[in-house]
C-alpha cells in the first residue's frame, strides 16, 4: 500500500471499509445522549458516552435522530392535544319493565362523558340487563332496536357534528350503519335496530362530538382518536334475542 | 434539573398549558426519534404514519391527568427524557402487530433510514485482516471523540456537516478529525500477515 501518495478519496474509501465493532451496549439514556449533545456533560462523562457511541451503531442512529429539528407547530399540535379522563363505569338505572325478554327494552343507562365540547349526558336504550352468568355488559337482543341520546345540559344553536362509529374486534373504528339519526340544539339522537349491527360483530359504539365537521376515522385504532368528545356505548349481542 | 423536571410534569398534568407546551418541546424529540428507530428496524411498524404513534404515545404519557408521566421516578436514575424512551419502546413495540393489521397510513418507508448499509464491492475486496487492523490502528490513535467522529463520518455515512448537527458541534470540528483520521489512513502500515 503506498500509503504516502493515498488521496483524500482513496484514504475515504479505505475508512468506509473499516467493519463495525459493537460492543454490546448499556441502555441508552436518551435524557444523556441529549446533554451530550448540548455539552452539558463533564469530560470523563462526555468520553464515556463517546466510548458507547462509537461502538454502538444503534446508538448513533438515536442520537441521529434525537438530533432532529421540532417544528414549533408539531408542538402546538401536540400541547393541545386533550387527553382523556379515567373512564366511568356505566351506572345502569334500571327503571323497570325487564322482567321478560320482549320487554327487555327498557334498561336506560346514563352515564357522564369522557370529556366533551359541552357537557352532555349520554343516554341509551334497548338494551337489557344481562341474565344470570352472561358476564359483564348490556344486552341488546338481535330483534331489539338501539336508541342513543347525546343531550347537552344548555341547548346550544351552537354547530355540532357527529359521528357514530362501531369498534370492530381488532380496535379500530368502522363506521355504524346509518340508522336514523336527528341532530337539533346541540342534541344527537341515533336509532338503529340491532340486526343491523350485527353483521359487525362490534360490541361497542362510539359517537364522537366536534365542533368542527371532521373527515372520516374509520380505520384508526380506537385508542390513539380517543381524546375529547367521546361517547362509549358497550353492549352484547343476543342472537337469541332473549336474555 | 430533577426538581424542576417533577415540578414539570405536575404543572403539565395540572393542565397549565405553558408547562404542557415546554414538556412536549422536551419529550417531542425523544417520542419521535424512539419510533422512528423502531420503525427502521421493525418491518410492521414502517408503514404507521409517524405522527399518529407519536400522538398516540403522548395520549398514554398525559391520560388520567399524566398518571404514566407522573410514575417517572429520578431515584431509579433514568432521566426524564430516558424514561419516556422507555415508555415510548413498550408502547409502540406491544401495539406494533394491531396498528398494522389495520393501518391504512401512506407509508413512510422511504424516511426510515435504511439498516445495516453494505460497504462498497471495491472496498469489501481489501483483505478482511488488513481492515481489521486498521480498526485496532484507528482505536489506538484515536480519543473516543474521534472514534465518534470516524464513525459517523466513514461507517454511518454522513456528512460533515450532518455529523456536526448530529453531535452539536462546529462543522470546523469534525473537518479537523476529518483531517486527522485520513492522516491515520495514510499512515497505517500492516503488518504482514
Amino acid at each position: 500500500m503506498e500509503c504516502c501518495t493515498m488521496t483524500d478519496d482513496e484514504a475515504d474509501r479505505l475508512l468506509r471499509a473499516v467493519p463495525e465493532t459493537r460492543v454490546p451496549a448499556l441502555r441508552l439514556d436518551d435524557g444523556v445522549l441529549l446533554a451530550y449533545r448540548e455539552g452539558k456533560l463533564g469530560e470523563q462523562e462526555a468520553a464515556n458516552v463517546e466510548r458507547l457511541l462509537a461502538n454502538d451503531p444503534e446508538a448513533r442512529a438515536l442520537l441521529r435522530e434525537l438530533s432532529q429539528p421540532v417544528s414549533a407547530e408539531e408542538v402546538e399540535s401536540l400541547a393541545r392535544l386533550t387527553p382523556p379522563t379515567p373512564r366511568r363505569k356505566w351506572a345502569p338505572l334500571v327503571l323497570g319493565g325487564l322482567g321478560t325478554a320482549a320487554a327487555a327494552t327498557l334498561a336506560i343507562l346514563v352515564a357522564r362523558p369522557v370529556k366533551a365540547p359541552l357537557d352532555y349526558a349520554l343516554e341509551v336504550e334497548g338494551l337489557a340487563a344481562p341474565s344470570r352468568g352472561a358476564g359483564q355488559g348490556v344486552v341488546l337482543p338481535s330483534t331489539g332496536r338501539l336508541v342513543v341520546r347525546l343531550r347537552p345540559a344548555i341547548a346550544t344553536e351552537a354547530p355540532r357534528h357527529f359521528d357514530v362509529y362501531l369498534e370492530g374486534a381488532d380496535g379500530t373504528l368502522l363506521a355504524a350503519p346509518t340508522g336514523s339519526r336527528q341532530a337539533a340544539q346541540g342534541a344527537f339522537e341515533w336509532v338503529v335496530e340491532a340486526s343491523d349491527i350485527a353483521p359487525f360483530g362490534a360490541t361497542r359504539a362510539w359517537v364522537h362530538v366536534t365542533d368542527a365537521p371532521s373527515s372520516s376515522l374509520e380505520g384508526k385504532p380506537i385508542i390513539k382518536v380517543r381524546t375529547a368528545g367521546w361517547f362509549e356505548v358497550a353492549f352484547q349481542l343476543n342472537d337469541a334475542g332473549s336474555p | 434539573m430533577t426538581d424542576a423536571s417533577t415540578a414539570l410534569v405536575r404543572r403539565a398534568a395540572d393542565g397549565d398549558p405553558e408547562a404542557k407546551r415546554a414538556l412536549v418541546s422536551r419529550l417531542l424529540p425523544v417520542v419521535r426519534a424512539r419510533v422512528r428507530r423502531l420503525q427502521a428496524k421493525r418491518g410492521d411498524l414502517r408503514g404507521l404514519d409517524l405522527h399518529d404513534v407519536v400522538q398516540h404515545v403522548w395520549v398514554v404519557l398525559l391520560t388520567d391527568n399524566a398518571h404514566q408521566l407522573r410514575q417517572w421516578d429520578p431515584a431509579r436514575g433514568a432521566t426524564l427524557e430516558g424514561y419516556v424512551g422507555m415508555v415510548t419502546e413498550r408502547e409502540v413495540g406491544n401495539n406494533g402487530q394491531r396498528w398494522r393489521a389495520r393501518a391504512r397510513h401512506e407509508s413512510v418507508a422511504d424516511e426510515v433510514m435504511p439498516e445495516g448499509e453494505q460497504p462498497s464491492t471495491e472496498a469489501a475486496s481489501v483483505a478482511k485482516d488488513l481492515m481489521q487492523q486498521l480498526q485496532a490502528f484507528l482505536q489506538r490513535e484515536l480519543s473516543p471523540k474521534g472514534m465518534l467522529v470516524f464513525r459517523c463520518l466513514y461507517t454511518d455515512g454522513l456528512e460533515p456537516d450532518e455529523a456536526a448537527e448530529v453531535l452539536g458541534v462546529n462543522r470546523q470540528v469534525i473537518y479537523n478529525w476529518q483531517h486527522k483520521i485520513r492522516g491515520l489512513a495514510r499512515a497505517f502500515e500492516p503488518s504482514a500477515a
